[in-house]
């Protein structure tokens, strides 16, 4: 490997690199400066400009010595990296190892019309896993990004690991589109600084077959901010905000009858409303803003045997995931969703090393964000065909009902008899509040009324939503309460399928099914609860290899 | 077929006395501790039935766990190296049956605790991409055979995996 193979990164590297740690410094200095310039004015103001002069001077300083000691490149079948002016580090990742290239632009990156390349390398969670290599001008990043694509394509008959999935594969049928995509840098598309929130124009200029974009969906605005509205997060900030009002409410009205007291809590109770809307207004507003915030210009293409997605609003982000590497689809309708007629569509991928930036998206990230249920399919059909197909799903008997509901709903009530009773029994026996005694019988009945109630629905809707059902590819998983998720895992990507019983399922011939699959570098499981014996054993002779033969 | 077939394979009788051993272990110091607790309690003046309880507790425990649990689990546990699959069957209450393609093996490995090698036991780690499985207490040499076997099957029946 020569030297001369190897290139710099952008000088301007110094100037983000500096800007992103100066602005981190400066902001936690700040508040400290703020309280200091109340009491000493000026002083503080001339203190503050120094402060930020020196660690300015610092940063910059560093982020050059480690700029000019930062070399990459690709030689022969390796991107190698060279980096540290105090710990000398020499990388060489092999491209066959290269599980995803993503580039990511921060705001300030993408105003010089830079982007950084991030490489993710097979190895699990470790900080090992990823590689990244930035400030690098757009176009160089795409052809990058291109070359360590098309270089791991290449020796694909030579890794087995990286090429076709097994015969019962559902996804990538063909084998890997990749495969006939020449090596070497792709020629450049037209003018690539001037999309600063697009990388498209890089992209859509290459003449690689596997870059070509198929189909692509964008998704509006409007449509973002309906979906973080209908996510689970603002229901959470409710139920949180609920719950907090409702222990201020018990501290006030806590069984006193003392005049000032009353008069009191009768003063608080308006005030306490308003300070708990606004609360609930500020959390589900900063959880919206930050939902949208991430998801800003969602854009999703299908090129190859890839899926790509572009989203961010200051940090822009492109992602790929090649299809082979989804192990599960979901389909989900949280319970606001699903009284619109709504549905998002989230994937579970494998073996991304977990970045501290991308934790979000680690395990779990979204194909469609939003659209209309009757819009799924076919959408599927135009971005993941492979997995447009759910089989068809069947519910869990009726003897399972009482597994369902009757247990939960009678644990349920012993708890609230318990939360409840034991202050109540602890009035009672100092005799505390004789109104309190009084009222203890119906407070109990309408607490574990309620309560059980409540359970009991919530365990209703869940029997109703529980369903599986396979087909020759895959297996498909109906859970839910309120809302309806619908899993798809293909049959070659189950890591292991269980099977438990309690002695009781016994008795009522059901059975609990586990359908384990990798997320991240963890793993997820799919269940289906108290389903017949019959079809459990028909599913476990579907999945096992030997059964098969 | 409504039943569920049970692999082939018991584990070793001597699994027992480790399990045994290892339930000691761990109630060990609660025990320890609701012997020391009526002394203790004796002086404080705590009344005297809430060390006696806290006694036949632990103590029911240990007969549970020590004399009970270690049998049934054995009766239960089953497992067996097919060519294309691992089964395994365990559980005391709840029983659990799993399959695991020889395709998703990512790799086995053997382990031993101190107990497990006083007995001349040896556990075999099965690792897929999502989790691990454990066939517990095989006789050393058996247990180094399996593994053996089932790395040579895992990579002959390699269809690329991920």
């Amino acid at each position: 490997m020569a030297d001369s193979e190897l290139r710099r990164t952008h000088p301007y590297t110094v100037l983000v690199r500096s800007a992103r740690s100066l602005g981190q410094a400066v902001a936690g200095f700040f508040a400290l400066t703020v309280v200091s310039m109340a009491n000493q004015g000026s002083l503080a103001m001339i203190g503050f400009g120094a402060f930020v002069l020196v660690i300015g001077a610092i940063t910059a300083g560093f982020s050059w010595l480690s700029w000019s000691y930062f070399y990459y490149g690709v030689v022969g079948n390796d991107l190698i990296i060279n980096e540290g002016w105090l710990v000398k580090k020499h990388r060489s990742i092999p491209l066959a190892r290269v599980q995803g290239v993503d580039i990511r632009a921060p705001l300030i990156s993408r105003l010089m019309g830079l982007a950084d390349v991030v490489v993710q390398t097979a190895g699990g969670g470790g900080g090992e896993a990823e590689a990244r290599i930035g400030s690098i001008p757009l176009s160089d990043a795409e052809k990058l990004r291109a070359q360590l694509i098309s270089g791991r394509a290449q020796p694909a008959s030579a890794v087995p690991a990286a090429a076709t999935t097994g015969a019962a594969a559902a996804a990538s049928t063909s084998p890997d589109a990749t495969a006939q995509a020449p090596f070497g840098p792709p020629t450049t598309g037209s003018d690539p600084l001037g999309h600063l929130s697009d990388f498209r124009g890089v992209l859509g200029g290459t003449q690689h077959a596997d870059t070509e974009p198929v189909f692509e969906h964008a998704v509006p605005l409007p449509t973002l901010v309906l979906a973080a509205i209908t996510s689970n997060g603002p229901v959470i900030a409710l139920l949180a905000t609920v719950g907090v009002a409702g222990q201020g409410f018990e501290l006030l009205g806590g069984g006193s009858t003392d005049a000032a007291t009353s008069l009191a809590s009768r003063l608080a109770l308006p005030a306490l409303i308003a300070a708990g809307l606004m609360v609930f207004l500020f959390v589900g507003a900063s959880a919206i803003v930050v939902t949208v915030a991430r998801d800003f210009g969602f854009t999703i293409r299908r090129t190859g045997q890839r899926l790509e997605t572009e989203a961010g609003l200051t940090e822009r982000r492109m992602t790929s995931v090649p299809v082979r590497r989804i192990q599960a689809i979901v389909v989900e309708s949280t319970p606001l969703r699903r009284m619109l007629k709504l549905s998002s569509v989230r994937l579970h991928t494998a073996g991304f090393g977990q970045s501290d930036q991308e934790q979000q998206s680690a395990s779990s990230r979204s194909l469609i964000p939003l659209a209309r249920s009757k819009d799924v399919r076919p959408l599927l059909h135009r971005l993941l065909p492979e997995a447009e197909q759910f089989p068809h799903s069947q519910s869990v008997p009726h003897r399972a009902l009482r597994f369902y509901v009757l247990l939960p709903t009678v644990l349920a009530s012993l708890l609230t008899l318990a939360v409840l009773g034991v202050p109540l029994a602890l009035n009672a026996a100092a005799q505390l509040s004789e109104e309190l005694m009084l009222a203890t019988p119906l407070i109990l009945a309408a607490g574990i009324f309620v309560v059980a109630g409540v359970v009991f629905w919530l365990r209703l809707t869940m029997y109703h939503a529980a369903g599986f059902g396979i087909d020759a590819q895959a297996i498909a998983v109906t859970y839910g309460s309120l809302g309806r998720y619908r899993a798809r895992i293909a049959r070659s990507r189950i890591q292991s399928l269980s099977i438990r019983q309690s002695p009781f399922q016994r008795r009522a011939g059901l059975v609990t099914l586990s359908v384990a699959a990798v997320s991240g570098s963890s793993q997820t499981v799919f269940r289906v609860r108290h389903m017949g014996i019959a079809e459990a054993v028909a599913i476990e002779n579907w999945y096992s290899p030997d059964a098969r033969v | 077929m409504n039943t569920l077939q049970a692999p082939a394979n018991q584990l070793d009788p001597k699994v027992k006395t480790a399990w045994r051993l290892e339930a000691l272990v761990t109630l060990s110091i609660p025990l320890l501790i609701a012997i020391v607790f009526p002394a203790v309690a004796s002086f404080t003046g705590i009344p005297s039935w809430i060390p006696m309880l806290a006694l036949v507790v632990v103590l029911s425990l240990v007969v549970v766990s020590v004399g009970i649990a270690p049998n049934v689990r054995y009766r239960r546990w089953r497992w067996e190296v097919r060519e294309e699959e691992i089964r395994l069957r365990e559980g005391l209450i709840i029983v659990t049956q799993t399959v695991i393609p020889m395709v998703r093996v990512q790799h086995v490995d053997t382990a031993q605790g101190p107990i497990m090698r006083a007995l001349g036991l040896t556990d075999v780690h099965v690792w897929t991409a999502a989790s691990k499985h454990t066939i517990p207490a095989l006789t050393d040499e058996h247990a180094a055979d399996l593994r053996d076997r089932i790395a040579t099957l895992a990579r002959v029946t390699d269809d690329g995996g991920l």
